[in-house]
């Protein structure tokens, strides 16, 4: 009896019938209550029907076998979908130390950890990840950002370059270089990434984004002919309007006359340019 | 909810694009796609918005065999197909919006939404099929129409046959508004362009999500043109309700109840309040129409109480006797006017558009409210609202407590004079019950915008005038001082009123004031609305506006205007 009704909740919950799993659950576990199979899927199918007994349901898999890795990571992940983080990071991390080659668990320890105020812990786990599979390409990215929080440009960097290598094509890889290496004066480096950036991000104008990447490369390098250029080409695809107000600039550092904003204004409006263009594509990336 | 599953990978967990913060993606799911962290409402994809806001299962996709169509064989660097098909991979649907039937609440519903992930919700020739089709099946099917857009505009790749989707959509829309049947558009970050520019700010009711973002060209475009920094919030929904261009912001959490309130006050199944709630309110005094049975009350005692700061207010006789209530602003055209409250609820029986002065208990409450003054954009906004009660059928009920319209240099050059003259004839003739009651000061010309009833009430210590007592006292009787006497010599008050004709009956008060015992107040007033619109709703719109001509053509003709006697003889 009981193992048929594992069956069925197993299959059931695999198909994605949650509602239907954790009724099966409930039916057995009225015969067994610590049939931990049985809890298990109760617990996770609660997850995704967002009942309020599902962490009650996983606590108790790990009360009668505390060295269940997945029953930690199952109690980490209903955790952390109350918005429990704290909580969450204690779970994924006990499921870690029990399975220290569990890239799921690290990659949700990580993320927790992070978010619960342990940048070091969270970026230790995530390049742990890759060590295991160097070419994660949503762990880089979010290796990226933590790097990034917690003041480390050189990490950040080194963790852009990575998915830029594991994955050409993303327009995230090549901006997030991009603007991580002229930070850190690389200019080489960021003036090859913005050109990259121009051929694999062929969104309608964007190429005006990538455009004024260079132009602030141009700028640090005090090529005012090239930035100048830049300019007036970037003007060509900008609908905003935005490179013609900064055109007066460029002219005076060129060509020794016309109006000018100020080149603060000039390089706040640029960077402007790169936080609008991050965001539009982290929006997609968040998967809203 | 429908969001797709994850496998265990890094994609379990969202970067918030506004706070950076991580969020576990089920947290973020539960949360309706808000950030725990900062509130940024997140883009949600069409499917994870009809759920959010349809009853499970309820959506019928009715838009299957609409696709986009390459009319200008269009190129860039690369040809537009191209980017079609690339769309459709990345989005899962045919075309950038969907169309069908579904339901909120129980109730039918036809709905269409713009997908922002193809092509950036572009306005083509398929999208404007999609929102055409659906308010041609709301029409057919009298049913009201949701559209949610998200869009930055036209698409260029389509030129022309893109611009004309304004018009398209803008006729199909115009039908529904002439025969009655609701939209509700619903704006959703970011609505701009050709999309902002039509049918999604044609709705009956504009509704908006917390920091949306909506206008007609894009703030960096406005900055060059103008070679000024736009303010903090420019074209977010705050901005555009404060600027009377939304009736309603709302949270993510809360729009669907909203939603499903609005249909329902329109005929819908289910109140949100249980009917038998209506049977627990306190049944309130019968109105009084003998001016003797009135206690007698020194005319300057009366202004004092009726300008008292305790008094109930619009909003509280809303809140004590109106179910489901939901307030709507903006006059479309300049601004909010918080001295002007309006909107849509439930009064015994009878679903009502409401609109009232609103002034306050305190003084930050007071200057908020402008003291009850309202510029033309509250009369506006009142206007429209009658507009929208004779369109749908529904009565109007005022709450008249201003001293004035407000004399303000902005008020005069946006016309305050217009504003209040519109306002007074489009009220005069809506083919619906109109029910007006003075409920503290009755100043003049912006009190009569909003008063012209088929049934005009006032409560017991309420004044109504063509002047305040100070302003006649220092014109007339050259002394300020003399503002008592004044109030007496302007018979402002009930029982002088009621005998004029310019009352049809008073709302009796608790003896020391409204003030005194808000509840009692608001059972009378209750009670004497609910009366009056039980005798009126069986009126055809034809009998209502002759009614009510009949009841103002006859003040001040010789024969048939009451005279009272002089102060004294009685």
């Amino acid at each position: 009896m009981t193992d048929d009704t594992r069956r069925e909740a197993r299959e059931l919950y695999e198909a994605g019938d949650f509602e239907r799993s954790r009724n099966a659950s409930l039916t057995g576990l009225e015969l067994d209550a610590n049939d931990l199979e049985l809890l298990r899927l109760a617990g996770k199918s609660g997850v995704e029907l967002d009942t309020e007994d599902a962490v009650g349901m996983l606590q108790k898999v790990v009360a009668l076998n505390p060295n269940d890795a997945i029953g930690w990571h199952d109690l980490g992940e209903a955790l952390a979908a109350e918005g429990r983080v704290r909580e969450a990071t204690d779970a994924f991390r006990r499921a870690v130390e029990l399975r220290p080659d569990d890239a799921a668990a690290l990659i949700d320890y990580g993320h927790s950890a992070f978010a619960s105020g342990q940048p070091a812990e969270a970026i230790e786990a995530l390049e742990d990840v890759l060590k295991m599979d160097p070419s994660d390409s949503a762990t880089l990215r979010s290796l990226i950002g933590m790097y990034r929080r917690a003041s480390q440009t050189e990490a950040a960097l080194g963790a852009a370059e990575r998915l830029l290598q594991s994955d050409p094509d993303d327009p995230v890889a090549a901006l997030e270089k991009a603007d991580l290496a002229l930070t850190l004066g690389r200019l080489d480096e960021a003036d090859g990434a913005y050109e990259r950036l121009r051929t694999v991000d062929d969104e309608p104008e964007h190429d005006v984004y990538a455009l004024h990447g260079l132009i602030q490369v141009a700028m640090r390098r005090e090529d005012w002919d090239r930035a100048l250029a830049l300019a007036e080409e970037a003007i060509k695809v900008d609908t905003s309007g935005r490179t013609a107000a900064l055109l007066g600039f460029f002219v005076t550092q060129a060509r020794g006359r016309g109006d000018q904003p100020g080149r603060a204004e000039v390089e706040e409006a640029l960077s402007d340019s790169h936080t609008e263009h991050l965001r539009i594509h982290s929006e997609e990336f968040a998967g809203f | 909810m429908a969001l797709p599953s994850r496998t265990a990978d890094s994609a379990q967990w969202a970067r918030c694009p506004s706070c950076e913060a991580f969020i576990y993606f089920k947290h973020l799911r539960r949360n309706l796609g808000v950030c725990p962290e900062c509130n940024y409402h997140f883009r949600l994809r069409v499917r994870d918005r009809l759920d959010q806001l349809l009853d499970p299962d309820s959506f019928e996709d009715l838009s299957v065999d609409i696709e986009p169509v390459d009319a200008l064989s269009f190129v860039d660097s690369k040809p537009y197909p191209e980017r079609i098909a690339a769309a459709q991979r990345k989005s899962g649907h045919k075309s950038g919006a969907l169309y069908g039937r579904g339901k909120i609440g129980g109730n039918p519903i036809v709905i269409a939404a713009i997908d922002f992930s193809f092509i950036g919700g572009s306005m083509s020739g398929a999208v404007g099929e999609s929102i055409t089709r659906a308010a041609e099946l709301a029409l057919a099917e009298r049913t009201p129409l949701i559209v949610v857009s998200a869009s930055g505009g036209a698409r260029m790749q389509e030129g022309c046959v893109a611009l004309m989707q304004l018009a398209k959509t803008s006729q199909a829309v115009a039908l529904l508004h002439e025969a009655g049947v609701l939209f509700i558009s619903l704006l959703t970050d970011p609505t701009y362009g050709g999309v902002s520019a039509s049918y999604a700010t044609l709705g009956d009711l504009l509704v908006a999500e917390p920091g949306t973002n909506i206008g007609f060209a894009g703030p960096n475009v406005i900055e060059q043109t103008i070679r000024q920094k736009l303010p903090e919030g420019f074209q977010t929904a705050g901005f555009l309700v404060e600027h009377g261009m939304l009736d309603l912001v709302e949270t993510r959490e809360n729009l669907r109840q909203s939603i499903r309130k609005i249909v329902a006050l329109h005929g819908g199944e289910g109140p949100a309040a249980a009917p038998e709630e209506f049977g627990e309110v306190a049944e309130g005094q019968p109105l009084v129409t003998d001016a003797a049975a009135l206690p007698a009350r020194d005319p300057w005692d009366i202004v004092q109480l009726a300008r008292h700061i305790d008094r109930p207010r619009t909003l509280d006789y809303i809140e004590e006797s109106f179910d489901d209530f939901i307030e709507f602003h903006g006059d479309r055209l300049f601004s909010e006017d918080g001295a002007i409250v309006t909107g849509l609820g439930r009064i015994g029986s009878h679903t009502v558009v409401v609109i009232g002065h609103q002034k306050g208990h305190s003084t930050q409450e007071m200057m908020d409210r402008n003291f009850g003054m309202p510029n033309p954009e509250g009369y506006r906004k009142g206007l429209r609202m009658m507009r929208y009660a004779a369109r749908f059928g529904f009565p109007v009920v005022t709450f008249v407590d201003t001293p004035g319209a407000y004399p303000g240099l902005g008020a005069e050059e946006r016309g305050q004079s217009v504003a209040i003259a519109e306002s007074i004839m489009e009220m005069s003739r809506l083919p619906v019950p109109t029910v007006v009651t003075v409920t503290g000061e009755g100043g003049s010309g912006g009190a009569l915008a909003i008063g012209v009833g088929n049934r005009v009430l006032m409560l017991e210590n309420s004044y109504y005038s063509v002047i305040s007592p100070e302003g006649c006292s220092t014109i007339l009787f050259k002394d300020a001082a003399a503002a008592p006497r004044a109030a007496a010599a302007l018979r402002i008050t009930a029982p002088d009123l009621l005998q004029l004709g310019v009352m049809d009956g008073i709302v009796p008060e608790p003896a020391e004031g409204a003030h005194t015992d808000r509840s009692t107040t608001a059972a009378n007033v209750r009670r004497a609305v609910v009366d009056s619109l039980d005798e009126l709703v069986g009126l055809a719109p034809e009998q209502l506006v002759q009614e009510r001509y009949e009841r103002f053509r006859k003040f001040g003709t010789a024969g048939s205007q009451a005279v009272l006697s002089p102060i004294g003889d009685s």
